[in-house]
């Protein structure tokens, strides 16, 4: 079934073409969400609800860029408004107690499995995880992320600042990267 | 610029390996959108299944031993007699007005002396409303028949001591066979017994405490796998469950059954090649497995009747079933890093344990009682040992027809 079938199938709530679409996407938006989410379980919720919003909102695609990045930003949008219901980011490391950044060469990668990197991704702490998620591999913009989150611009890019920072120990220490030269830079951060 | 260049390459690595991370939903999921989008259209087994217990409840409605019309006319006698008698606890109706006149033989020595008295009628069969005359009945063999002496009491009316019977012990007498006055000793010679043949009143017989059933449920399989690897995805397929058991009961509503099972359990996975070996332009070629087992069981459960009556009930069942595995296991692992299927079946795991829950009608007709309901069985441990990359917990979900006997 090519993709505007499935398209013109769940505009008239075709449950072929819906099952069709669920099974084309589903793998790749469940990997989204398990980013985004404490466990499988909360993360297969977040995908129910999220494609169920996407058959109910089929209709507003407007074919303006590619289906999968459509559907992606909604399931994107579910995972956040499933946290902010349960969660308010309360568990951000304060940035007060920052030090001087370690700024790295590029690391040396071994052969790095997706599933090593996402699980070291869902170590962090849920708001430190939540903007890493949203701004490197997502690609909204601090301002974008400000307004979904309910936070200041400025406190996204922090904590973004520090989530890769703490990724990069985790990847170290897991010995997914190489432990390269380091080059300290004193940076002064914002107290 | 040159913290921006690893930031980016930072960053650009997150994205990659994020893209390339998948993860196959359980069927659960699917199944919750579908009935939150076609909420009219809930899963046919479910219409069928409530469509055939609203038969089997109307069939054991039709069969029920007292017509309702019956049931009217029992209520109605129960209240208009005034005599009753106890026969083992049940009571029994006496007629009015029914009154014996000693007769100088006893009918069933085939004397027949005649009295210059009138023969009134001893009784009344109910059903038919006959009026019945001693001397007009035959004798009969009353081992040939199943019959229930009902006492006699005594009913004096003004001019003689007349006798009144219990007649019938409910609306369903069929035949009245003798009369004996067991109070006039004047007269005890000539009146013979009055029996009553009930054919519903009988007393029952022994019921034999164990029963043998065999059974079938097809069944549908499902994975309930944890992936160490995202390449795979578990399909449901058809399995397979046949049995015999022994069943003790209890108590009256309890039974203890056990048996031999086996069973036949598969279900699909699909894998994806890994791009460096898929030379097609799609990322990912799918490829579709097929992973079965035969297992011996060893089911060891409960019955408990929760309602009904006679011929119709509703009960519910558990086991707990102990499990070898005794052929199958195409299993299907990852070779070094990356997916390349080869076929392994030694890493089954042989032994395994096994629960199963079922509801059910029971129907009984002919000597046999028939079973029909949906059974859930849940296996514990997974289906290989540590050794192979998928965990699975098979859930198998399927409906259960049985017949069984109650051995005398």
């Amino acid at each position: 079934m090519t993709e505007e079938q499935m398209l013109a199938g769940c505009l008239n709530n075709n449950a072929a073409s819906q099952e069709a679409l669920y099974a084309r996407f589903s793998p790749r938006m469940l990997g989204v969400c398990y980013r985004f989410a404490k466990n499988r379980e909360d993360a297969e919720d977040m995908l129910q609800e999220g494609f169920i919003k996407i058959f109910s909102q089929i209709h507003q695609y407007r074919n303006e860029g590619a289906l999968e990045g459509w559907i992606r930003r909604i399931i994107v949008h579910t995972c956040i408004n499933v946290l902010k219901k349960n969660k308010k980011f309360s568990d951000c490391v304060d940035i007060s107690h920052a030090q001087g950044l370690h700024i790295r060469e590029e690391s040396v990668t071994s052969i790095i499995q997706a599933k090593q990197v996402v699980e070291c991704i869902r170590l962090l702490p849920l708001g430190y995880r939540t903007v890493l998620n949203l701004y490197a591999i997502e690609g909204y913009s601090h301002r974008e992320i400000g307004t979904l989150l309910d936070i200041e611009e400025s406190t996204s890019r922090s904590q973004y600042t520090r989530a890769k920072v703490m990724l990069e120990d985790i990847l170290i220490k897991k010995r997914i990267l190489s432990k390269p030269k380091e080059k300290k830079l004193l940076t002064a951060i914002a107290r | 610029m040159e913290r921006r260049m690893n930031t980016d390459n930072f960053e650009r690595m997150l994205r990659e390996k994020a893209d390339e991370f998948k993860m196959y939903p359980s069927a659960r999921v699917w199944h919750s959108i579908y009935n939150n989008m076609h909420p009219g259209r809930r899963w046919p087994s479910l219409t069928m299944s409530i469509v055939l217990i609203a038969l089997l409840l109307l069939i054991g409605y039709t069969n029920s031993e007292v017509a309702p019309d019956q049931a009217g006319k029992i209520a109605d006698n129960n209240r208009s007699f005034d005599n009753k008698t106890s026969i083992n606890g049940r009571s029994v109706i006496v007629a009015n007005n029914i009154k014996v006149i000693a007769a100088k033989e006893s009918s069933l020595s085939a004397k027949n002396t005649a009295t210059t008295q009138p023969v009134e009628p001893i009784a009344t069969d109910i059903n038919t409303q006959q009026s019945i005359y001693p001397n007009r009945i035959k004798a009969i063999n009353t081992a040939e028949l199943n019959i229930n002496k009902v006492s006699v009491k005594e009913h004096t009316s003004n001019t003689k001591t007349s006798h009144t019977a219990a007649v019938a012990e409910n609306p369903e007498v069929t035949k009245i066979i003798a009369v004996r006055n067991l109070f006039d000793a004047d007269e005890k010679d000539a009146v013979e017994n009055v029996v009553i043949e009930n054919n519903i009143s009988t007393a029952k017989k022994e019921q034999g405490k164990f029963g043998l059933q065999i059974y079938a449920a097809p069944s549908v399989v499902y994975g309930t796998e944890s992936l160490e690897d995202n390449s795979s995805a578990q399909k449901p397929s058809v399995g397979l469950e046949v049995g015999a058991s022994m069943q003790y009961a209890l108590f009256k509503k309890i039974k203890l059954k056990t048996g031999l099972q086996l069973n036949y359990t598969s279900y699909n996975t699909q894998g994806y090649q890994n791009p460096d070996f898929d030379n097609s332009n799609n990322l990912y070629a799918p490829v579709k497995l097929n992973n079965e087992t035969y297992q011996l069981s060893l089911p060891v459960g409960v019955e408990l009747k929760l309602l009904g009556k006679d011929r119709l009930h509703w009960d519910i069942g558990a086991t707990i079933q102990p499990t070898y595995v005794i052929g199958g296991g195409n299993a299907y692992t990852i070779a070094s890093g990356k997916a390349s299927y080869i076929k392994e079946s030694s890493m089954l795991n042989n032994w395994n344990l096994n629960a199963g829950f079922e509801t059910f009608i029971t129907y009984k007709i002919n000597g046999l009682t028939w079973q029909l309901g949906p059974q859930f069985r849940y296996q514990f441990m997974p289906t290989y040992n540590k050794n192979f990359i998928i965990n699975e917990n098979l859930a198998n979900y399927g409906v259960k027809l049985g017949v069984s006997k109650v051995l005398q």
